[in-house]
């Protein structure tokens, strides 16, 4: 069981990590507009 | 606007709109004028702005716009403006560039520009094919929401001002966003929100974790090292979320504290305080309860009621903003003995400068040359355009619709009436009060409730078992008691409120608005001022009665003459009798002859002339000057219609009255039945209107308004003083308006609401305003916000239901820390999913109940 001492904090650091993406991708501003995007995916990309 | 009245058959006006078979123009969806109709046309338009930006965008190969848009209009929509109305020379001024746009990599540039009639998903498409409209454009990206465009374009290949006269013909005439500072500093505060709810939700999910193992240890048994290493990685994760994304609420409660308020935040903050404190002390000493997975879980969904509070609030305007929605960005100005384009900020009191025809004014000044009529509607309220001449004081914002007229500026910019208005709208909206939560109102009660039942638990179990299990139950019971349902829940229902109210066309900007207005009844009535032009009313003249010769010919020879109008007497006549050129033969207007010579007359009259023929049209000031009797015969029927508030337009063919035609603007169908409606609900009406006594009257009659509740002839810095007034007398006041003039009463009401197709300005300052036309769907939010209120109070009690037993079982000793931790979330997902249900279910109702 002592498996616990290395695979917690491997568990630790792998949301850490997931959680940095998240603020990198907020401080990036692609959470900002929420209403835009979710219309614009529903146009063909014909160009 | 445009609901075409067809001519009556007798003396007496018809309100009804014609039954004839409605034909719609094919881009903004307004019906058309008789008079437009081309027969055998592919396409059908109402006005020659619709025309050529339906042209424009089949001629971009964009046609899939009218595929994608939600759908045609239904009612009061403006049709497409000219494009050549406006002029954006001044945006290529260096100072305009260096203010209002940034520099990009490769000698690029991008600008933010604000775009006015956005509205839906096939906005977003038609504007971001921009690049295919105007080569030079690289991209551009528009937020729905704020109603920004992000234009990157290449200097060296297209001019800023092509690309925003591109923007103008595609029907979205754009200003620059001046106000990049307040949205970034707004932009920014939601993001460092977003991210603490993230940082929160992480610490909460892995604290759960953790607590899972360690309730199984307490069942199946753990070894002690394990178990002490859990619980100091809790502990870890714990702190994180305690320290980081939880300081907001110590610094609330401390905030609160210091300014001597009792707010939400404090038993949040109490309960978390001491959680914390608690855990870490059992943690080092290796003994009892951490409280870390309920804290971090508590942290999470208390955020998440902040995050969802945060973006109901309202956006802050500046005057400047709503200034540049209403004046033109250059104007001509007399420099060096040529009129020469400037922009806004380069000209200066003492300027001399030259507003053509259908142009906005963009200063205030006096009228040196030239004569014509000023619609000043959205300005003053007045529905009738008045004349103006030289000598005569004229302001910015009012459109010139008769001739081209030369002034002397005597202010610019910060210095005009229009300004001066803007500014006490925009500060109207700064100061108006944070109505004090119905969530933070409870605070107080439920800290000294929680408080002093600790106390009692901690003395009791004190002296029936010793200082360790006191302390312990006491921090269970701070810790279930922390309200947790309130902080949520309440933000979560009025989010789903905002959600309903939008899918029937009425858009919330501040979730107070329901409070607000679920606060008055028939017992504790409230004031609705309502603005009559526009909002009761139509705000657009139309023909009620043709009384005297109803030749058809006579008629089509009206419109015929009125057919390049610009006064908004002679646009009515064209929409009730005009034809165009292309006329369809069965029509009698086809057959017309056209006049050999027409003359508008700014003093409000026109001369047609045909052969030997010569026909006016005018007011009676007009027919005289033109040396054209009105028999006594005539007397009583205009002043029965000049009594009403009618405007009466003479007939006359070779000197000699034939006709007399009545305009109204007439009442919105469904005004009455509104008024009738909320005033049940304890919304007493009064009609705050700048129009003239006898129109103002006229309406007041048909709703059945006191005397003394209406007020006609207010200048635009009157209403928001006798909203005050109200308001000082202790009652609330809902301000119903859509013009300029009445932005700085919207802001200065309680709740102040924005009908559908007011100016930008006033749906800025309003709390909400409506996407459909008409005063019923005030009605509908008057109800909803009452529903939405209820149900805030239901679910309260259910929250604290649950805090109740849960406190209960602590006072007993019973509540071990798996319990607590079932019970939180439990609590708060019943109130959920009772919000959820119950506003998803809602179907209207009554405000009167």
């Amino acid at each position: 069981m002592s498996v616990i001492y290395l695979m917690i904090p491997l568990a630790v650091v792998l949301a850490g990590a997931a959680l940095w993406g998240f603020v990198w991708s907020v401080k990036k501003g692609q959470l900002d507009d929420l209403d835009t995007p979710p219309k614009r995916m529903l146009f063909d990309d014909e160009d | 606007m445009s609901t075409l009245t067809p001519p009556p058959p007798s003396l007496e006006p018809s309100r009804d709109a014609t039954n004839r078979e409605a034909v719609t123009c094919d881009h903004c969806g307004l019906p058309v004028p008789k008079g437009l109709i081309v027969a055998d046309a592919e396409h059908q338009f109402c006005c020659s702005g619709c025309a050529s930006v339906y042209r424009m965008i089949h001629g971009c190969d964009l046609g899939r716009y009218y595929d994608l848009r939600d759908q045609p209009n239904t009612g009061d929509q403006t049709p497409a403006t000219a494009p050549s109305a406006h002029r954006y020379a001044t945006f290529d001024d260096t100072a305009f560039l260096e203010a209002h746009s940034q520099p990009l990599q490769q000698g690029l540039r991008h600008a933010d520009l604000r775009l006015a009639g956005v509205h839906c998903a096939a906005c977003v498409w038609l504007i971001e094919r921009l690049p295919r409209v105007c080569p030079g454009v690289i991209e551009a990206r528009l937020s729905l929401r704020q109603t920004v465009a992000r234009v990157v374009w290449d200097p060296t290949k297209v001019a800023l001002s092509e690309v925003a006269s591109a923007l103008h013909r595609l029907g979205y005439p754009p200003h620059p966003a001046g106000d990049s500072d307040a949205r970034t500093t707004r932009l920014d505060g939601e993001r460092k929100m977003l991210i603490r709810v993230g940082i929160a939700g992480a610490c909460a999910g892995n604290a759960m974790l953790l607590a899972v193992a360690l309730y199984m240890g307490l069942i199946d048994g753990m070894a002690a090292e394990f178990e002490a290493f859990l619980r100091w990685v809790s502990m870890g994760i714990g702190v994180v979320a305690l320290c980081g994304p939880g300081a907001l609420f110590f610094r609330g409660a401390w905030a609160g504290l210091r300014t001597r308020r009792v707010t939400l935040d404090l038993p949040i903050a109490l309960a978390l305080g001491v959680g914390g404190l608690a855990g870490t002390f059992n943690v080092v000493a290796g003994r009892g309860e951490v409280y870390f997975d309920s804290l971090c879980v508590l942290v999470f969904l208390l955020l998440v009621g902040r995050y969802l509070q945060m973006r109901q609030q309202r956006r802050t305007t500046d005057a400047v903003t709503l200034m540049q929605s209403l004046t033109p960005v250059g104007c001509a100005v007399w420099r060096g003995g040529a009129w020469v384009e400037v922009s806004l900020e380069a000209i200066k009191p003492g300027d001399r400068v030259r507003v053509p025809s259908n142009e906005r004014l963009p200063i205030d000044g006096v009228v040196v040359a030239g004569q014509s009529s000023l619609d000043t509607a959205s300005l003053t309220g007045e529905s009738r355009p008045t004349p103006v001449r030289a000598g005569d004081a004229v302001f910015a914002g009012s459109q010139n619709v008769g001739a081209a007229l030369e002034i002397d500026v005597h202010a610019v910019g910060p210095e005009t009436r229009l300004a001066r208005l803007m500014e006490d709208a925009a500060a109207g909206v700064a100061a108006k009060p944070e109505i004090v939560r119905f969530a933070d109102r409870i605070a107080g009660v439920c800290t000294v409730c929680v408080v002093g039942l600790a106390g009692v638990v901690f003395g009791g179990w004190w002296i029936a078992a010793g200082l360790e299990p006191a302390v312990n139950h006491a921090v269970a019971l701070l810790i279930v008691a922390c309200p947790c349902a309130l902080g949520l829940a309440t933000p979560l229902t009025l989010a789903l409120g905002i959600g309903v109210a939008a899918r029937r066309d009425i858009l919330v900007k501040d979730a107070a608005v329901f409070e607000k207005l679920a606060a008055v009844d028939a017992d504790r009535p409230g004031v609705l001022a309502l603005d009559k032009t526009g909002t009761i009313t139509r705000g657009q003249l139309r023909v009620v009665a043709w009384v005297g010769d109803e030749d058809a010919q006579l008629q089509a020879d009206v419109g015929l003459a009125e057919r390049d109008a610009r006064h908004p007497a002679g646009q009515a006549l064209r929409r009730a009798y005009g034809s165009s050129s292309r006329g369809s033969p069965t029509d009698p207007a086809h057959e017309r002859p056209a006049f050999t010579r027409v003359v508008e007359d700014p003093r409000g009259g026109l001369t047609a002339e045909r052969g030997d023929t010569t026909l006016h049209l005018g007011n009676a000031r007009f027919l005289i000057t033109q040396r054209v009797a009105i028999g006594t015969a005539w007397h009583d029927t205009a002043e029965r219609y000049a009594q009403r508030g009618a405007s009466l337009v003479w007939v006359a063919v070779n000197r000699k009255v034939v006709a007399l035609v009545a305009l109204e603007d007439a009442m919105r169908d469904d005004s009455a039945a509104a008024v009738a409606e909320l005033s049940r609900g304890g919304w007493s009406p009064a009609i705050l209107s700048g129009d003239l006594d006898a129109a103002v009257h006229a309406v007041a009659d048909e709703l059945q308004l006191d005397a003394d509740q209406v007020h006609p002839q207010l200048a635009p810095e009157d209403k928001p003083q006798l909203v005050q007034r109200y308001r000082d007398a202790g009652r609330p006041v809902l301000m119903v308006g859509d013009g300029v003039n009445d932005a700085a009463a919207l802001a200065a009401a309680d709740v102040g609401l924005a009908v559908h197709g007011g100016a930008e300005a006033a749906m800025a300052v309003a709390d909400a305003y409506t996407a459909r036309p008409g005063l019923s769907p005030i009605t509908e939010l008057v109800a909803l916000s009452r529903y939405t209120v209820r149900l805030i109070r239901q679910n309260l009690w259910v929250s604290l239901g649950y805090n109740a037993s849960a406190v209960g079982l602590a006072a007993a000793g019973l509540l071990t820390p798996w319990i607590a931790a079932i019970l939180l979330p439990i609590s708060s997902l019943t109130v959920l999913s009772l919000a959820v249900s119950r506003l998803s279910r809602w179907k209207g109702g009554r405000p009167c109940r």
